[in-house]
C-alpha cells in the first residue's frame, strides 16, 4: 500500500492512477445506491446481462471508428449505448414477454458478449485488448471519459435519491406500488437505465466481467449490517469505497489486474462477513427465544 | 387537515353499491378462468371469497383492481372502471409476497398507502402521522423503528393492514389475512376487522371457513363461476358443489393444505 500512496503523488507517472481513483470513488457513490436496488430487488442477473452486453458497444464504436472513419466515437459511447439499449430491452422483456425470464436474460447476455468479440475483431484496430475491456485496464480512463463519468455519476446519484421513495416501493412491493398511482414501469425502466450507467462509470477499471461483483457485493455485505434500505446505501457507499482503494492499493505495487484485485476483496469481506453472522447466530442461538 | 387529500367525492348511502361485476369473464391464454361471473358489494358489507386453488380467487381479485382485464362482461368500482376506482380501495396482499430479508422499518411499510400524495422522492412529517396513528389504530406504534422481517406473523398482518388503511378506502381487501397466524391472534383480528367495518366495506379471501361464517354477512364462492350465499345459508351442500368434495378438512383445520382439491 506504501508504494500505492508513493505512485499516487507522482507528479507525472500517477496521473493515470489519480483520474482512475477520482472515478472510482466517484463512481462508489453510484454503485452503493444502485447496488442497494438491484440487491432489495434481487435483478443482479438483469444487472449481469446489462454489464455483458455493453461489450456489444464497445465493439461497434471500435468497428465505427476503424472501418467508417467516424473518430470522434468512442468506446465509452458505444458501451453507453448498448447499455442503455439492452437496459431497455430486459426492461421490456421481463415486464411484457411471455418467454422464461432466466432464460432471455441469458439470451441477451450472450448476444451483446459475442457481437462485442466479432465487431472488434472485424474492425482490425491492432492497439485493441480485448482483455481490457473484460478485464479492467486503469489506463483506459482517458482524460476526457473523466468529465464524462463524473457527470454521469452525478445524474445517477441525484435521480436515485429523488425518487427514493417510489424506488423502495417498487423493490418491496411493486404490485401495490401500481396500485397506489405510481407508474411502476416508468420507474422500473429508471432503475434500470440507472444501473446501466453506474456499470459503465466503472466499466473501464474493473473490466466488464467483474464490474457486477462491485455492484452487488458491497451491498449484500451492507445488507447484514443494515435495517434500512438508505443505512444500506451508506454502508455500501462506504464499503464499495474501502473495496476499489484497497484493490488498486494491492495490485499496483504487484502488477496485477486491478479489477481482478479490487473484485477479490470485495469478495473476501462479504464471505468474512457472511461466515461471522453464521458462527455468532450458532453460538448464540441456545438464548435466543424461538421465533413466531 | 390533509393538504394533500383527494377532492371530496359525492357521499355514498349506506346502500350504495361500491362495486359491481355483470357477466365478467377471463382467460389466460384460452385457458378459461372466470365464467360469467356477476355479483355486487355494497358499503360496509363484509364479504369473504372462497375456493380451492386454482378455482380463481386470484384472478377475481386482480380483476376487481384492475391489474387484469376481463375478457368480456363490466365491472364497475365505485361507479368507475376499476383502475380509476381503486385508489378507494385498501388491498393487503399475501404474506408470500414478501421477500423475508428486506431491510425495512414498520414506519416505511405503512408509509407505502400514501405514494399516491408524493411525486417525488420523500414523505412529509404529515404523512409520517397518518402513517403513526394508523399503526396505532391496529396496536402497533410501538413497532414504528422495527425491522419489518422481524415481527412475528401476525404482527406483520397488522402492520399491512394498517397500510392499506392509511390509504382512507372505502372498501378493505385482504387476500390470505389468516395464513400462517396462530388461533389466539386471530382472535384479536376478528374483533378488529369487526371495528374497521363500522367504516368501510370489507372484502376477503380465506380458506378458513370457520371463521368467515362468524364474521362476514355472505360469501362468494369461486370455482370458474361464482356463488353467492348469505353466512346464515351456507350449508355442507353449497361448499361441497364448489370444492367438489368434503370440506370438512378444511373447516376444521385451515392449515390442512387444500391442494388436494385442485380442479
Amino acid at each position: 500500500m506504501g508504494d500505492f500512496f508513493q505512485l499516487l503523488s507522482d507528479p507525472h507517472g500517477g496521473i493515470f492512477l489519480r483520474q482512475a481513483l477520482v472515478v472510482a470513488l466517484a463512481a462508489s457513490v453510484a454503485f452503493g445506491i444502485m447496488g442497494t436496488y438491484v440487491v432489495a430487488k434481487r435483478i443482479s442477473s438483469l444487472a449481469g446481462a446489462i454489464a455483458h452486453s455493453a461489450l456489444g458497444g464497445i465493439g461497434a464504436a471500435h468497428y465505427v471508428q476503424e472501418r467508417m472513419s467516424i473518430t470522434w466515437i468512442e468506446p465509452l459511447h458505444g458501451a453507453l449505448i448498448a447499455a442503455l439499449f439492452s437496459a431497455f430491452l430486459i426492461g421490456f422483456v421481463t415486464l411484457y414477454a411471455r418467454e422464461r425470464e432466466d432464460t432471455i436474460i441469458s439470451a441477451i447476455w450472450v448476444t451483446g458478449m459475442s457481437m462485442g468479440l466479432i465487431l472488434l475483431k472485424l474492425s482490425g484496430a491492432k492497439s485493441v485488448d480485448m482483455m481490457s475491456y473484460i478485464l479492467g485496464d486503469i489506463l483506459l480512463v482517458s482524460p476526457s471519459d473523466l468529465w464524462l463519468l463524473l457527470a454521469l455519476d452525478a445524474v445517477v446519484v441525484a435521480l436515485a435519491l429523488i425518487f427514493y421513495s417510489k424506488f423502495v416501493a417498487i423493490c418491496f412491493d411493486q404490485e401495490f406500488a401500481e396500485l397506489r398511482g405510481v407508474r411502476v414501469r416508468v420507474y422500473y425502466f429508471l432503475m434500470l437505465a440507472l444501473v446501466a450507467i453506474s456499470i459503465i462509470l466503472l466499466m473501464n477499471l474493473v473490466g466488464i466481467v467483474l464490474v457486477i461483483a462491485l455492484l452487488v457485493l458491497p451491498a449484500a455485505f451492507a445488507a447484514r449490517f443494515a435495517n434500512r434500505l438508505h443505512t444500506m446505501m451508506t454502508l455500501s457507499i462506504l464499503a464499495c469505497m474501502a473495496f476499489v482503494t484497497v484493490g488498486m492499493g494491492v495490485s499496483v505495487p504487484y502488477d496485477i489486474p486491478a479489477g481482478a484485485c479490487i473484485a477479490a476483496v470485495a469478495a473476501a469481506a462479504y464471505f468474512i462477513v457472511l461466515v461471522g453472522h453464521s458462527l455468532k447466530r450458532r453460538i448464540s442461538r441456545p438464548h435466543v427465544s424461538p421465533k413466531l | 387537515m390533509i393538504a394533500s387529500a383527494p377532492p371530496a367525492t359525492a357521499t355514498t348511502p349506506d346502500t350504495d353499491t361500491i362495486l359491481r361485476l355483470s357477466g365478467v369473464s377471463f382467460a389466460y391464454d384460452n385457458v378459461p378462468v372466470l365464467r360469467d361471473v356477476s355479483f355486487s358489494i355494497h358499503a360496509r358489507e363484509s364479504v369473504c371469497i372462497v375456493g380451492p386453488n386454482g378455482g380463481g380467487k386470484s384472478t377475481l381479485l386482480k380483476l376487481i383492481l384492475g391489474l387484469l382485464k376481463p375478457d368480456s362482461g363490466e365491472i364497475e368500482l365505485f361507479g368507475c372502471r376499476p383502475k380509476a376506482g381503486r385508489n378507494r380501495i385498501g388491498y393487503m396482499p399475501q404474506m408470500v409476497h414478501f421477500d423475508p430479508m428486506f431491510p425495512i422499518s414498520v414506519r416505511d411499510v405503512v408509509l407505502m398507502g400514501k405514494l399516491d400524495c408524493i411525486s417525488t422522492g420523500w414523505f412529509s412529517g404529515n404523512h409520517k402521522k397518518l402513517a403513526m396513528e394508523a399503526l396505532a389504530e391496529l396496536d402497533m406504534a410501538d413497532y414504528a423503528d422495527r425491522r419489518f422481517s422481524n415481527l412475528s406473523g401476525g404482527q406483520r398482518q397488522r402492520v399491512l393492514i394498517a397500510r392499506a388503511l392509511v390509504c382512507d378506502p372505502d372498501l378493505l381487501l385482504l387476500d390470505e389475512p389468516t395464513a400462517n397466524v396462530d388461533q389466539a391472534v386471530e382472535e384479536d383480528f376478528y374483533a378488529t376487522l369487526e371495528k374497521l367495518n363500522d367504516r368501510m366495506a370489507i372484502m376477503l379471501v380465506s380458506h378458513d371457513l370457520g371463521f368467515v361464517s362468524r364474521f362476514v354477512k355472505s360469501v362468494i364462492c369461486v370455482n370458474r363461476t361464482v356463488h353467492v350465499h348469505p353466512t346464515a345459508d351456507l350449508t355442507g351442500r353449497d361448499i361441497r358443489e364448489v370444492y367438489g368434495e368434503d370440506m370438512a378438512a378444511i373447516r376444521h383445520d385451515h392449515r390442512c393444505s387444500s391442494e388436494g382439491h385442485d380442479h
